[in-house]
């Protein structure tokens, strides 16, 4: 069971990581997944899904499959399937998705735009100040 | 045919107690050949070269990395005309291993689906890897600091206790020919517990890692690289994918986990 766990967490070659302490600037590009534990600044295309981490400050426009933002994010993100905003993330910049999930505690700050227009913030943040907008 | 390029000093001589079955299995395959052995360091080398002029499609290393390295080494320097197949019988298997090549029973298996996948080596500081390259931080297992840049302006800043640089290719055929960085912050350790937890689960996953077709890696002390022929000290690394690949018969169809 560990081991099938430990493998499920392992990377991809293919996935693109960023430790906590280490910063990266300039255009990223990955044909997998990206998760981002330290700070990164610039652009970010990925086809895969985006894990901005807890420790993680991103300055950043991101383009990518879905996303989960439980760190920082300053710019705006397109994630053409999926996002979730976890209790812990803050983000600041426009949102564009077909579905979007917000964890009570959340702060969004930015316009929300969604393809279907079903889809919408499934729990609206809790926190003061933070009202996404659609 | 396949041309069969023997270390009998391998593996402190294990191909002695296993020649016979070897033979007798590769015939059963039908992936019999011609087989040479060599009687010292570079010999593996001249037998890949008068393989190639007498036309053989196909090398096969039996033996550990050193015949494998004169063998990959070889068949570059001719332009990369011959298959390299590899019986890993030797201390360290470190090739054999990337393309999924666990034993020999395995590793003839493999050879007789002859499933082929071309891989481009790198240099690093005008020194050709085919492989892998290890840089290893010295003076104490201190980490040192690392700025990192490549062509398409991507800069990359912090510290490593070591890193190393592969083909992401070789791990998954299926995979573009692309430079694969992995950085490691600190030694690794932790405990006897540390390699059964899931990395992510304490602190995402503790490396840096991707892909980019060069890189230069300035130090802020010299580290010491591995993994070419000769091993160097050095502060500056500029690593660059080549563009000669060379074919190797690999069990991978999907590739592993790295």
């Amino acid at each position: 069971m560990l081991d099938k766990l430990r493998r499920a967490t392992e990377a991809d070659p293919r996935d693109t990581m960023i430790a906590h302490r280490v910063s990266v600037s300039g255009e990223l590009t990955s044909e997998g997944n990206v998760w981002i534990d330290g700070t990164f600044s610039g652009r970010l295309r990925a086809k895969g899904h985006v894990t901005i981490g807890a420790s993680a400050l991103v300055e950043a426009d991101i383009t990518c499959d879905s996303a989960t933002i439980v760190g920082q994010l300053q710019g705006n993100l397109r994630a053409e399937a999926a996002l979730v905003i976890t209790a812990t993330g803050r983000v600041r910049g426009d949102i564009n998705t077909q579905q979007l999930d917000v964890e009570p505690g959340a702060i969004l700050v930015g316009q929300v735009a969604t393809d279907d227009p079903e889809a919408r913030p499934k729990r609206q943040p809790t926190e003061a100040g933070s009202e996404p907008t659609t | 045919m396949y041309y069969y390029i023997v270390n009998p000093a391998a593996g402190a001589g294990s191909i002695n107690n296993l020649q016979d079955k070897l033979k007798k299995l590769v015939t059963e395959l039908g992936i019999d050949g011609e087989f040479v052995k060599t009687i010292g360091a570079g010999d593996a080398a001249k037998l890949a070269h008068q393989a190639l002029e007498d036309k053989f499609k196909t090398i096969i290393a039996v033996g550990g990395n050193e015949t494998v390295d004169e063998i990959v080494q070889a068949v570059y320097e001719r332009g990369g005309r011959a298959a390299i197949g590899i019986i890993p019988i030797g201390k360290h298997n470190t090739l054999a291993g990337q393309l999924g090549v666990s034993d020999w029973r395995q590793a003839c298996r493999t050879l007789a689906a002859r499933r082929l996948v071309k891989i481009r080596p790198f240099s690093a500081n005008g020194q050709l890897f085919f492989y892998r390259l290890s840089l290893t931080a010295t003076a104490g297992q201190t980490p040192v600091g690392f700025t990192l840049t490549t062509k398409q302006g991507l800069k990359i800043k912090g510290s490593l206790s070591s890193a190393t640089v592969t083909n992401q290719r070789i791990l998954n055929p299926r995979y573009p020919n692309r430079l694969l960085i992995r950085i490691e912050p600190e030694p690794s350790g932790g405990g006897a517990w540390a390699r059964w937890l899931p990395r992510r689960a304490v602190s995402g996953h503790g490396f840096s890692q991707f892909q980019t077709d060069d890189a230069t890696i300035n130090l802020t002390r010299p580290a010491e690289i591995t993994g070419g022929l000769e091993p160097m000290q050095t502060d500056e690394i500029t690593v660059q994918l080549d563009d000669q690949p060379v074919t190797f018969i690999t069990d991978r169809q999907r590739g592993r986990q790295s």
